[in-house]
């Protein structure tokens, strides 16, 4: 096998796994939009905040991690994040065969496309009133 | 803690010219931290401070763009030593509710946190005289905890000076609302002196000060700005500085005793028929 | 930005973006409708006013409060008695409406003296009544009355009272929702933090934004008791004036219509670091999942409580929605409530019962609620904010639908074209919260699906419907033919009693002691 050959080869491969890697963060994404409600508070630096801890617990329980339930406001994300990973793992078995770098590039992926639905990428033109 | 204080008088008596120019000294020469808040339709409370600069008025960008889009930085603006201004505006004589649109404002103005902790003063500059409930706003519900009212020797500008202090027994109790004192800005009338101490007395209350007539004044003006602003060391400059002080010290708080309309009458005609 | 235009709007250019249709592969970035704007002259409005948000909707669910608006008595009396949110003192809410009753000359020689002469006058009248709240209206907004200033002086002469001023004039707002918005901050900022609650459980919440419609939150709050919670507060369906000022005191907020009570929630997780957690208490697996997570932030005594009710709920009940599902699946229905269903059901709705979401509209939802429901419903439904009567009759001729799930003025229109029509504002046999309730949603829904009321009303009656030998065609209709008779009395069908609220309100429950409490130190 020519060396040029082994590199489309290779580019074909990291192509299909990408391919994979978004549909399996559109599957996750859509079963976040049909059930969840914690991505949609009320202005952008609250669902900031959501998606960091709720996505971000998310992850740690699906890597197995520790997760902080040291303050009333973690407890309230992890319960979120707890109920998003069984609901994952159900739904999806295949996210039980990943490897932890696949699960963090996943949910990176993932908190990046929330964040975009619900904040970059929204036509909300309330997010960025000042007050509640 | 900010001392929160509302200037009235009778249209055209040089209420808003006293209440900026109290404001540029307490700056200039004080350093205090002031915010204007015009509640006048007619939106010339602040133009000395913003050197003429004309502004959206609140009540403008709440047409405009709607209430949920008012923010601080679209409605204020910051003049002469960084007083800060707004003013309510309102809509053209003959229409609409301006009294409605002083209360709209100053509650958004509290909701948007515009009145910030840091500020030693917040003056109301509020039109006329009491006309309706809306005009009172200022002196309702502990928005404004004493009052100035400018005033001079002529009869009107006594009568509406009385009427202001009706105003203010009504809701000095309910309200915690007190008088700071008379403003006497003269206008040379025979007597002027004389009579205003009668009267201040009468009301319970102080003159705290007696702006002589000055053209300097009116040559600032012209040139859109403050006398203080305009020429510091003059004379009147110094009025308006001692003024100033006098506010800043003042300990005399009062709810006034307003007068009959006969007694007004009489201490009236006592002095205009002197010579 | 897949918008759609009625052809009744078309000469309204200010309504084209306003109502969109998710297409395929559409999602809220390219696909949302305008909202919470002002209404537009040319089209007739299904929407309220601010006052009409603030007291009818928000205020006037709590129980034992004399409700009292200032100003003309058409305000309230108008408004008065729409709304079915019953409570457990009798409805003493629902019974009375108060009025200062402002005429010509109060306008103009204000109106503070009438107000504090009624503020009395209606103390007396009740005298186990205790608690007040006070509604502005455009008129006594306009003239600028001091309603503050009377509730301080009534209060300082009646001690053992306490009044609640509420400045949300018709006129503040777009629609009833500026007055959803201005009682929240109103009460956080002058009565939340004024009152000690007895503290009877180690976990207490405060359930937000139920307002107890034919018992929805009773329902609710009986599965929070059996887990264990003390529900502090309830806002405001069924909820008690001095409850409501020690929402500060709660470990969680609850929160279930966001459009009507999120300010409140956020402002409490700004001011007193409550958490706000969202949760849906529709549908047996929102509501189930719902039920685990409220249970989850306490711990594993309340999860194992929470367990035992899903699972004791779920086999009592869901054969029974599947009796109904069956018998549901395919139909078509137009979610158009006020606000928050459009998010609730959009989705659970279909996945539960078969029935496909058309159309979702809303008539003063925010872009948020929009965001929420175009989310979750699917392919193909059309998105409609604050429709006029126009476009909803155009959008059903246009969709078909086989029920209109909405209110009752766009209902009656539904019923002039022979569609049937649920009332989910003040809903027909409700309450349709818990799993027994949405029970008795599909079975509302299966009855005005398949009453054969509709045939009858669509008979043409200048003619004789009968032939001379067989009789009248109507004795002979039959609802839901399709099902096999001896199928339809089977122990399948929802065998619930008509009254399932009432039975709760002797009950008592345990709860886990509460730690000790820390005393400050001074």
């Amino acid at each position: 096998m020519s060396f040029r050959h082994r590199i489309s080869l290779l580019q074909m491969l990291c192509e299909e796994s990408n391919m994979e890697m978004k549909e399996k963060i559109a599957a996750l994404e859509n079963y976040i939009m049909q059930r969840c409600l914690w991505q949609f508070h009320s202005r952008a630096w609250d669902r900031e905040t959501q998606n960091t801890g709720i996505l971000g617990i998310t992850r740690q329980l699906l890597c197995g991690e520790e997760v902080d339930l040291s303050t009333p406001a973690q407890k309230c994300f992890w319960v979120d994040a707890a109920c998003l990973a069984d609901g994952f793992r159900s739904k999806f078995p295949w996210i039980n065969e990943m490897s932890l770098p696949e699960i963090n590039e996943m949910m990176d992926g993932l908190k990046a496309r929330i964040d975009y639905v619900t904040i970059h990428g929204s036509l909300n033109e309330e997010l960025s009133v000042k007050l509640y | 803690m900010s001392r929160k204080i509302a200037f009235y008088g009778k249209g055209g008596i040089g209420k808003s010219t006293t209440q900026q120019n109290t404001a540029a000294a307490m700056a200039h020469f004080y350093g205090k931290k002031v915010f204007i808040h015009g509640c006048d339709p007619k939106a010339d409370s602040t133009r000395l401070i913003l050197g003429g600069m004309p502004q959206d008025t609140l009540m403008d960008l709440l047409r405009d763009i709607g209430e949920d889009k008012i923010t601080v930085d679209n409605v204020v603006r910051g003049g002469y030593k960084d007083i800060r201004c707004v003013e309510s505006g309102g809509p053209e004589p003959g229409v609409g509710c301006a009294g409605r649109g002083v209360i709209t404002a100053i509650d958004l103005m509290e909701e948007l946190g515009a009145y910030t902790e840091d500020l030693d003063f917040v003056y109301f500059d509020v039109l006329g005289d009491v006309v309706c409930g809306g005009f009172a706003m200022p002196i309702r519900d502990g928005k404004a905890e004493e009052v100035y009212i400018v005033c001079s020797g002529e009869m009107m500008a006594i009568y509406a000076a009385n009427n202001i202090a009706k105003g203010l027994l009504k809701y000095a109790e309910q309200s915690g609302v007190r008088l700071g004192g008379i403003i006497c800005n003269s206008r040379k009338v025979d007597g002027e002196l004389e009579l205003m101490k009668e009267f201040t007395e009468a009301l319970g209350t102080q003159m705290i000060h007696f702006v002589p007539r000055d053209n300097m004044v009116q040559k600032a003006e012209f040139n859109k700005k403050s006398v203080v602003e305009f020429d510091p060391e003059c004379n009147q400059a110094k009025e308006y500085a001692a003024l100033a002080k006098k506010i800043i010290e003042n300990e005399m708080f009062v709810i006034p005793t307003p007068l009959a309309m006969s007694e007004l009458e009489h201490m009236v005609a006592k002095y205009g028929l002197m010579d | 930005m897949p918008y759609h235009t009625f052809k009744c709007s078309e000469c309204l250019p200010d309504r084209q973006k306003h109502a969109v249709i998710k297409g395929p592969g559409e999602d809220i970035t390219s696909c949302l409708p305008l909202g919470n704007l002002n209404t537009i002259p040319g089209t007739i409005t299904e929407r309220g006013c601010a006052y009409c948000g603030a007291k009818h909707v928000i205020g006037t669910p709590m129980k034992d409060v004399i409700h009292m608006s200032h100003g003309p008595v058409g305000c309230t009396y108008d408004t008065w008695m729409t709304k079915r949110y019953i409570s457990d003192n009798d409805n003493f809410q629902l019974k009375y409406t108060y009025a200062t009753d402002m005429k010509e000359k109060h306008i103009v020689f204000g109106a503070e003296k009438v107000l504090k002469q009624n503020i009395h006058e209606a103390f007396d009248a009740f005298p186990n009544i205790k608690r007040m709240t006070l509604y502005q209206t455009c008129s006594s907004a306009l003239i600028g009355d001091d309603m503050d200033a009377i509730a301080k002086q009534v209060m300082k002469e009646r001690p053992d009272v306490d009044i609640f001023v509420c400045n949300a004039p018709g006129f503040g707002g777009t629609s009833q929702t500026g007055g959803h918005h201005k009682i929240n901050i109103a009460w956080i900022n002058n009565k939340v933090g004024t009152f000690e609650p007895e503290i009877k459980s180690k976990y207490t919440i405060n359930y937000v934004g139920d307002y107890n419609i034919q018992g929805d939150c009773e329902i609710m709050t009986d599965f929070f008791q059996r887990m264990g919670i003390q529900v502090l507060s309830s806002f405001t369906g069924n909820g008690s004036y001095d409850d409501l000022r020690s929402m500060h005191k709660a470990d969680l907020n609850v929160l279930e219509c966001a459009r009507s009570a999120e300010y409140i929630c956020n402002e409490l997780r700004v001011r007193y670091g409550t958490p706000r957690l969202d949760i849906d208490g529709f549908g047996f697996d929102l509501l189930a999942e719902s039920l685990m997570k409220v249970a989850m932030f306490f711990g594993d005594d309340c999860v194992a409580k929470a367990k035992e009710i899903i699972d004791e709920e779920v086999a009592r009940w869901k054969p029974e929605l599947d009796w109904y599902a069956k018998r549901l699946k395919g139909k078509k229905i137009c979610l158009w409530p006020g606000g928050s269903k459009l998010w609730h059901w959009a989705h659970v709705i279909e996945e539960e019962m078969g029935v496909k979401v058309v159309s979702v509209y809303s008539k003063f939802g925010h872009q948020g609620d929009f965001e929420k429901g175009i989310a979750r419903c699917g392919e193909g439904a059309l998105a409609i904010d604050d429709p006029n009567e126009l476009e909803a009759l155009e959008a059903m001729y246009e969709l078909k639908p086989d029920c209109i799930l909405t209110g009752m003025r766009p209902g009656e229109v539904a019923k002039k074209i022979r569609i049937p029509y649920l009332n989910i504002h003040a809903y027909h046999n409700g309450p349709y919260k818990g799993f027994e309730g949405w029970v008795r949603l599909a079975r509302d829904l299966y009855n005005a699906i398949y009453s054969p009321v509709m045939n009858l009303a669509a008979i043409d009656i200048s003619k004789d419907d009968f032939d001379t030998d067989t009789g009248f065609k109507t004795r002979t209709m039959l609802s839901d033919p399709g099902t096999p008779r001896e199928e339809l009395h089977t122990e399948h069908m929802y065998t619930g009693k008509m009254d399932i609220v009432t039975h709760l309100r002797g009950k008592t429950y345990e709860f886990p002691a509460p730690d000790k409490p820390v005393t400050d130190a001074v």
